[in-house]
């Protein structure tokens, strides 16, 4: 390519507005139906998965402190007052521990080469009164 | 006394090729120092979503994908990559896996962008879509590492957002970084790469 061809690109173009807007645009929508969804009927629970396996299943309300066995060792969770978080894990770079405290539904910490999943997930309010801890 | 220049052989000025091949390996290691602070420089500063980083070093990445060719960049990228991982002291781990995996996709989605799209996008559009690639290939790596697919649909959206806004923010600095080297800024590097 000749020097004089060579032309610095733009900071951004037309369709850089319009594919970041339409991007913004999805996220807002999906944290709105989010926050809709967090104020539907229902109970709140708390899932915590192995893998593809779900080895808890307890009522968000409930105050307790569980401890998994993930890949790499166990892991303590604690639910307290509502708050769900990750309190020590064998990972290295513990980013699960740092992903702090969960609440909501849909929220949720992941333990990746522990391979541990704790979500919040919204179910019918009968069910949520029959839960109790569901361990392995 | 002897002259230094006594007993050695006389040199003649440098074939031009061996020249081109040093200033080519000054400009991959020089960029390669910078994209290592940057890289360090990231992992100290505070993150609102542990697992995001920003993403500085891709600033140096994209302004040598469009100012100096996709070769120095990629040389340039993997070499950080790699020897980032080594002063982590996290070389062949899993999350050396993620980091390699993420930034390979990354770099190959701005390298097409920059060749076939860029007189569409600009640095905000190529930045942001290098972003996205990166941070959805480290979760689809978590959710295949799950065997989860649930994981992808609760944690994607705050990929959405968080790539975009540092996406968006390494494009602006890219933008600047090149505008301020006029190697980069008026195409003489690719220029002269490309000729040796």
């Amino acid at each position: 390519m000749a020097r004089a061809e060579f032309q610095l690109p733009p900071l951004a173009t037309a369709t850089d507005w319009v594919m970041l807007g339409a991007v913004f645009l999805c996220s807002l929508s999906f944290y709105g139906f989010r926050m809709l969804e967090d104020r539907a009927e229902g109970g709140l629970v708390t899932v915590v998965q192995v893998g593809d396996e779900r080895v808890a299943v307890l009522p968000a309300r409930k105050d307790t402190v569980l401890v998994v066995s993930g890949k790499l060792g166990e892991v303590r969770i604690v639910q307290q007052a509502g708050e769900l978080w990750l309190e020590d894990a064998p990972c290295r770079l513990k980013i699960c521990e740092r992903m702090g405290h969960i609440h909501r539904s849909g929220e949720v910490i992941v333990c990746a080469p522990n391979k541990v999943m704790v979500r919040r997930e919204r179910v019918g309010g009968e069910r949520e009164g029959t839960l109790d801890a569901i361990s392995r | 006394m002897q002259s230094p220049a006594e007993g050695m052989a006389v040199v003649g000025p440098e074939p031009r090729e061996v020249r081109e091949r040093i200033e080519r390996l000054s400009l991959i290691a020089a960029a390669t120092a910078f994209e290592l602070v940057l890289f360090v420089l990231d992992s100290a500063l505070p993150r609102p979503i542990p697992w995001i980083k920003i993403g500085l070093a891709n600033i140096v990445t994209l302004a040598l994908l469009v100012g100096a060719g996709w070769r120095v960049a990629a040389a340039v990228h993997f070499l950080r990559i790699t020897i980032g991982a080594v002063l982590r002291g996290g070389l062949f781990t899993p999350f050396f896996l993620l980091s390699f995996s993420g930034g390979a996709v990354s770099f190959i989605v701005m390298a097409l962008a920059v060749r076939w799209a860029i007189p569409v996008l600009g640095f905000l559009g190529v930045s942001f879509l290098g972003a996205l690639a990166h941070n959805t290939v480290q979760l689809l790596m978590v959710a295949a590492a799950l065997s989860d697919s649930s994981v992808l649909v609760l944690l994607w959206p705050a990929v959405l957002l968080f790539s975009l806004c540092y996406g968006g923010f390494s494009g602006w600095c890219s933008f600047h970084f090149c505008r301020r080297i006029p190697q980069l800024a008026e195409g003489r590097l690719a220029q002269a790469l490309r000729a040796g």
